[in-house]
């Protein structure tokens, strides 16, 4: 390593008290850049997030402004039905796998900074709104745990046991302000909200009757509203949490109007940003339908036919746009809900089993995880133009970095 | 895979030991009403779905 040390203007001849110390700090600096590990790049990490590669236990860390993949980090686990938070300064990603591993990565260097394994099977979590805690939502043994998110040691370990006495599948879990989270007892059909503010003393509330088999929640991005779908029954269980005593009503009850439902070969997934304006978009259940209800007063707007059983429906950032995925044997598809015109405008076949989709923080780009295409798709979203197509391993989330800044996610 | 279930049961050999075989490819075929268990049978015959039965009582290789 050569550093070559400017001499300060007008500093010739001898060697001053001045350019002496001068000379010192230069020495100083260069000893301690030999011995401690350097950053490999200096960069910022707006733009940064990550493909899971779900069959190696991997990710690759890219970038949105080059389109570009930076770098592969191996040993993750089971990486099936992975998901992932960040934290607030945009550097890591907390990545949750299905065997209950739960992986600090660092984004800039590309490295696992602290794994653990905190239950034998797990379908995702959320980080407190302060940064500081991470909470997980575990199928087994059940229940959620809340850890330091610099440590990873374990804060609390809250379980979910029913009036029943059995320990409840955890599903939906998402922050709330005041380092809560919320989150829904599948078998129990519940919802509750821990309080970990002081984290010594988590407080637990509880909502009961929701609604049978929630399989999966969200809030709004503001944090005010709850909804869980319900697996069980025609409709979804919604929460106000600006309420003094938060309880769950149901909206769009019996929208499938009695009528047997179709078979679901993938669970639907509810997303935060489901909103586009006044109006939410949610999946229906055993329909090929996307339900749009007013976030007004939470009446039933209109209900879009497309063309398989909805997974993702995900409005792009500015809210003009819905794109939705769907469960095999559909899943080559996407189609695009034209708000203003409440149908269906446009079909992507990105290729085969198409995944996931994330928008960037402007929604200018739309990433795509195409899994049996070994792909990921990257699309202009104003013209549909294809950007270019990355190879991934059996690619299945893109989660981009910038959900750190937001809420609910 | 894990094979260790999600909202459904595990499907590891030490789990489907006991059940029989006709009924689990039934599972496979016909799904189960009320649980989110599809049925298959519009792409999977009868004797796919015994061979998969056989095949994950006998565990598979993941790798």
């Amino acid at each position: 390593m050569t550093n070559k040390v400017p001499l300060p203007k007008g500093a010739r001849g001898k060697l001053s008290f001045p350019r002496l110390s001068f000379f010192l700090a230069a020495v100083l600096t260069l000893f301690s850049a030999c011995t401690t590990p350097t950053p490999l790049v200096s960069r910022g990490t707006s733009d940064l997030g990550i493909v899971i590669e779900r069959t190696l236990g991997r990710v690759q860390v890219v970038e949105t402004t080059h389109h570009t993949s930076l770098f592969t980090v191996d040993g993750l686990g089971d990486l099936s039905h992975a998901s992932a938070v960040f934290s607030r300064d945009g550097r890591y990603a907390f990545i949750f796998g299905r065997d209950g591993g739960l992986s600090k990565v660092d984004l800039l260097s590309g490295t696992v900074v602290n794994r653990i394994v905190q239950a034998g099977n797990s379908i995702g979590g959320a980080i407190s709104d302060d940064g500081t805690l991470i909470a997980t939502a575990n199928y087994d043994p059940g229940g959620i745990k809340v850890f330091d998110s610099d440590t990873l040691a374990l804060v609390a370990d809250l379980p979910s046991t029913g009036d029943d006495g059995k320990s409840s599948k955890v599903v939906g879990i998402e922050d709330l302000p005041g380092r809560r989270f919320i989150y829904s007892l599948y078998d129990a059909g519940e919802v509750r909200i821990a309080d970990v503010s002081v984290a010594a003393h988590p407080v637990v509330t509880r909502i009961p009757n929701i609604g049978r088999l929630p399989y999966d929640g969200l809030t709004t991005s503001d944090g005010r509203f709850y909804i869980a779908g319900l697996f069980g029954e025609d409709g979804l269980a919604l929460i106000d949490l600006w309420e003094a005593k938060p309880t769950a009503r149901r909206i769009l009850n019996h929208y499938g109007r009695g009528e047997q439902p179709l078979p679901v070969y993938k669970m639907p997934h509810l997303r935060t940003w489901a909103q586009a304006g006044d109006l939410m978009f949610l999946p229906a259940v055993g329909r090929h339908e996307v339900l749009v209800v007013s976030r007004t007063d939470w009446r039933e707007v209109a209900r879009i036919a497309v063309q398989g059983q909805p997974v993702f429906v995900v409005a792009r950032p500015d809210g003009r746009e819905v794109w939705v995925n769907f469960a095999h044997p559909s899943n080559d598809a996407i189609q695009v809900i034209d708000v203003q015109r409440m149908a269906v405008a446009r079909t992507f076949i990105p290729g085969k089993a198409v995944l996931h989709m994330e928008f960037t923080p402007r929604g200018e780009q739309a990433w795509v995880s195409v899994r049996d295409s070994d792909q990921v798709v990257v699309y202009d979203t104003r013209t549909g133009a294809e950007i270019t197509r990355l190879p991934a391993d059996k690619p299945s989330g893109i989660l981009l970095g910038a959900r750190a800044q937001r809420m609910g996610l | 895979m894990t094979l260790k279930g999600g909202l459904g049961p595990s499907l590891l050999p030490e789990s489907l030991r006991d059940q029989n075989e006709t009924v689990l490819a039934r599972i496979i075929r016909d799904g189960v009403l009320g649980t989110p268990m599809p049925p298959w049978a519009f792409e999977i015959s009868e004797p796919e779905a015994l061979w998969l039965v056989r095949n994950l009582k006998d565990g598979l290789d993941d790798q």
